[in-house]
């Protein structure tokens, strides 16, 4: 292949990328009033071989986005409730004996909600700390273990799991080690008075609005073959870096804020994440290769929940999106 | 970043189209960040002289009236900002601007998203790859479209602009003006001081030679001359301050020996009046009483006896003291003793000098003090004397009275020396007291209001005990917050509280009505209202 076919084809391939993209933002906009970055947000998770988790307050309009998006996107996809009482195998699911026609018993793993291509992981934080390690065991893996074998989960998979910060009462907060496997925690607020009005608008008539299905699995899976493709410079992957260490206290380039108020700073993971995430970024924005401001759109949402506050931090009621907006404002690009 | 010589050199992706067009517009953008920074060099070097000239000429300006200490500190200050400017101009002359500074500063003003940046980046990679032809393609079609001179216009910076017209105004202006010395009105002061001068030398000159006398006279040559610099103007301050200082002794010292001889002379009658006019310090009335009081000796004792010799031939000037003793004796106090004229005529020549001399110590304390005000002035003005010291001299001088003790003050520092608050009653042993101190300070009263309890007041660091023996001592230990003991105590107060409200309300202290009966109370009123609906 020449090179301006092959330049071509990458042409193609963006574009196509992008058209896909504003089919799904503009299916899933018919029914999500606003939360466009939200919705942005999990599509590029998504394609980036991440799982998202949602915060929001009751009744804002979590679950109704996934289901949209599961809607929107030919996948197969499974809700999963959790609660105190939700054990592991509620969700991978279990070994059974079966017995055929012949009187012939076998045992048969009945397979668990968990495969599926969406996943939402509704209230993730009310079941025990048990469920929530088969699930996010699962996440990292992307295989379960069951009765001494290994079933993979078809892909893509991709778990959405929601979180209300409200109520804390009779929860089980995820332990840092856990939050880290989500690619981003991203936070839904409260809409304005003209979202408010546009939701009722859709929803409180005879009929409310239907989308159509524009996207298949294979159609999922090129996309996420696209992002991957996009090339990072070292300058800029040295950026992403940079903020990384910055969120360190006891590394030389943190920041004053994060020396005070940060216990532990983030994970390679979420170094990680702000590449992918930032791939995505580049894509949705006609660009070939990641930039710095690329790094940037990802950060809040790659590292807010990765890095653990210390007690100073709690008692200030300092959040971590204060201290990684701090970041962005101290952390230069490298020359 | 070192890969700049190697994108030049190695040509790593020279056959990808578009980067030959990127290297080629990023060569004229660096070359235009070098000329750039080249005119910044200049304009730093034309700071630096400038600011030179203007210290130059402010001295000049200053006609030699900034003291060595103030002329020191300028020019440490010159050095200290060419040397600035020497490293500064190193840095830019050292750190010269790669190609890939050169990108980042046309990805910044072209807004292309570090565009160029990457693709020099990856030509220096040598990775090929369908995207990276494509990025590579992207950013030559982006480089084309530049323009270096508009991207990198050839000018001095903005900030630098302002600077050096002000710098170069200022100069204008200084070089212009007259030197600050040439005013008019410094030129009358200078007369003015100079009258006062010539008036007090011609008082000094009238006093008996004295050593005090001559210092002064030393002092005021020296006030005079227009030549002099102003640190022999300071010494001559100083000099011709003791000198009077030194008079104003003797003459104290004379007043204080004419007291002790008008008590000595206190207890003869014939004298009383010399006496008074001694304790008084008039000299010059008590040498009119004697002249009197010898005159009328002479009348009564010329019939009976002439003029005698002196005793003991008078070759040896006696003292005041002396004289006046012997002036009494022949003053008729003791008529049967030899009268001495030429005692009695001693005494009146010495109370007659001591008399011109503190007339003339007075007059030169005056008149000194109207010299030294606008000597200290125009020294002060002239920059030579900080302003402390200026207020410190002005109030020299200004003894406490020995009679009073009031000291005129021309000026000085006020000091509070009363309480500013209310005592609680407690001694400073105690701890306890508030009163204020000479300086004013005084702890604030306490604030008002419920006290809010930090947090360190109510947690404390606990640790968790590890019972292994393989713990090592310097590990560090699992810690955790607790309850702090004043915490706890704060809470067991509170409970205990509640406890006493819970047994109150229970009591019916709410209306009446007990904890235990309010429901019944209530659903009455309830199945009585529904009824009646």
């Amino acid at each position: 292949m020449s090179a301006a076919t092959s330049t071509e084809l990458v042409e193609r391939q963006i574009e196509q990328f992008r058209r896909n993209f504003a089919i799904v933002r503009e299916e899933v906009s018919r029914i999500i009033v606003g939360n466009d970055d939200n919705i942005v947000g999990i599509m590029t998770c998504l394609l980036a071989r991440g799982h998202v988790l949602l915060e929001g307050i009751p009744g804002i309009g979590k679950t109704k986005l996934v289901q949209t998006l599961a809607d929107v996107l030919h996948l197969k996809f499974a809700r999963i409730q959790f609660t105190p009482d939700l054990m592991p195998g509620d969700i991978i699911g279990s070994t059974v004996v079966r017995e055929n026609e012949a009187g012939r018993k076998s045992m048969e793993f009945q397979r668990g909600p968990i495969f599926a291509n969406l996943v939402l992981a509704d209230e993730v934080n009310r079941a025990t700390p048990k469920t929530q390690s088969a699930l996010l065991e699962a996440m990292q893996e992307n295989s379960v273990s069951a009765g001494g074998q290994t079933h993979p989960l078809e892909q893509p998979f991709f778990v959405l799991a929601t979180m209300n910060p409200l109520e804390m009462e009779g929860t089980y907060p995820l332990p840092e080690a856990q939050l880290d496997r989500f690619f981003f925690k991203l936070r839904l607020d409260f809409p304005s008075a003209e979202g408010l009005h546009e939701i009722l608008d859709r929803t409180t008539r005879q009929h409310n609005p239907q989308v159509d299905r524009v996207l298949g699995q294979g159609d999922v899976l090129e996309m996420r073959e696209t992002a991957r493709s996009v090339p990072v410079a070292r300058p800029v992957q040295q950026y992403a870096i940079d903020l990384t260490l910055a969120t360190h206290p006891e590394s030389e380039r943190a920041t004053e804020m994060a020396r005070r108020f940060v216990r532990f700073g983030s994970s390679p993971r979420g170094t990680q994440a702000l590449i992918l995430g930032a791939k995505v970024n580049a894509l949705l924005n006609d660009r070939v290769h990641v930039a710095c401001e690329d790094i940037r759109a990802v950060t809040l949402n790659a590292l807010r929940h990765r890095i653990l506050l210390n007690f100073d931090a709690e008692a200030e009621r300092v959040d971590a999106d204060a201290i990684l907006n701090d970041i962005l404002h101290r952390v230069s690009e490298p020359r | 970043m070192g890969y700049n010589r190697a994108v030049m050199s190695a040509a790593a992706h020279s056959s990808a189209p578009g980067i030959d067009s990127v290297r080629s517009i990023l060569s004229r953008i660096q070359a235009r960040l070098r000329l750039n920074r080249l005119l910044r060099v200049a304009a730093i070097a034309a700071g630096v002289l400038l600011t030179i000239a203007l210290s130059w000429r402010l001295l000049e300006w200053f006609d030699g009236r900034v003291p060595a200490a103030a002329a020191l500190v300028i020019l440490l200050a010159i050095l200290t900002l060419v040397l600035l400017a020497a490293l500064l101009l190193r840095m830019l002359v050292s750190v010269r601007p790669g190609l890939d500074s050169a990108a980042a500063e046309a990805d910044r003003r072209a807004h292309l998203k570090d565009e160029l940046r990457s693709a020099l980046w990856f030509a220096h990679e040598a990775r090929g790859g369908d995207w990276i032809d494509t990025q590579l393609e992207r950013a030559g079609r982006s480089a084309a479209e530049l323009q270096p001179h508009r991207l990198v216009p050839l000018r001095l910076p903005a900030a630098a602009l302002a600077p050096l017209a002000l710098g170069a105004l200022a100069l204008l202006v200084v070089s212009l003006a007259p030197p600050l010395g040439a005013g008019p009105g410094q030129a009358a002061g200078t007369a003015l001081a100079d009258s006062r001068v010539q008036a007090l030398r011609q008082m000094a000159d009238a006093m008996p030679a004295s050593e005090a006398a001559r210092q002064l006279e030393q002092a005021l040559r020296t006030l005079e001359r227009p030549d002099a610099s102003p640190a022999e103007r300071r010494k001559a301050l100083e000099q011709a301050q003791d000198a009077v200082d030194r008079m104003g002794m003797e003459a104290a010292s004379r007043r204080d020996q004419l007291q002790k001889l008008a008590q000595a002379l206190g207890n003869q009658p014939a004298m009383e009046e010399v006496a008074e006019a001694l304790a008084r310090s008039d000299a010059a009335r008590a040498a009119q009483l004697l002249e009197q009081i010898d005159r009328q000796n002479q009348a009564r004792g010329s019939a009976g006896s002439s003029a005698e010799e002196p005793a003991d031939g008078g070759s040896q000037e006696p003292s005041l003291e002396q004289a006046l003793m012997e002036a009494t004796q022949a003053t008729g106090a003791q008529p049967d003793s030899a009268p001495s004229r030429e005692a009695v005529q001693a005494a009146i020549d010495r109370l007659n000098e001591i008399a011109r001399e503190l007339s003339a110590s007075n007059y030169v304390n005056e008149a000194w003090q109207s010299v030294r005000g606008p000597q200290l002035e125009q020294y002060q003005q002239a920059g030579a004397m900080t302003a402390g010291r200026y207020a410190e001299q002005t109030q020299a001088g200004s003894m406490p009275s020995p009679g009073s003790g009031e000291t005129p003050m021309g000026g000085g520092t006020m000091f509070r020396s009363a309480a500013v608050s209310q005592g609680d009653a407690r001694t400073e042993q105690e701890g306890g007291t508030r009163m204020g101190d000479a300086l004013g300070d005084s702890p604030a009263d306490p604030v008002l209001g419920k006290s809010e309890e930090r947090l360190e007041a109510q947690l404390e660091q606990s640790a968790i005990e590890s019972d292994s023996q393989d713990d090592s001592a310097g590990e560090e230990k699992t810690w955790y917050y607790s309850e702090s003991q004043q915490q706890q105590s704060t809470v067991s107060r509170r409970e205990v509280q509640a406890r006493a409200r819970f047994a109150r309300a229970e009591a019916g202290g709410n209306g009446g009505i007990s904890i235990q009966h309010r429901q019944i109370v209530k659903d009455y009123f309830m199945n009585l209202r529904g009824s009646a609906q």
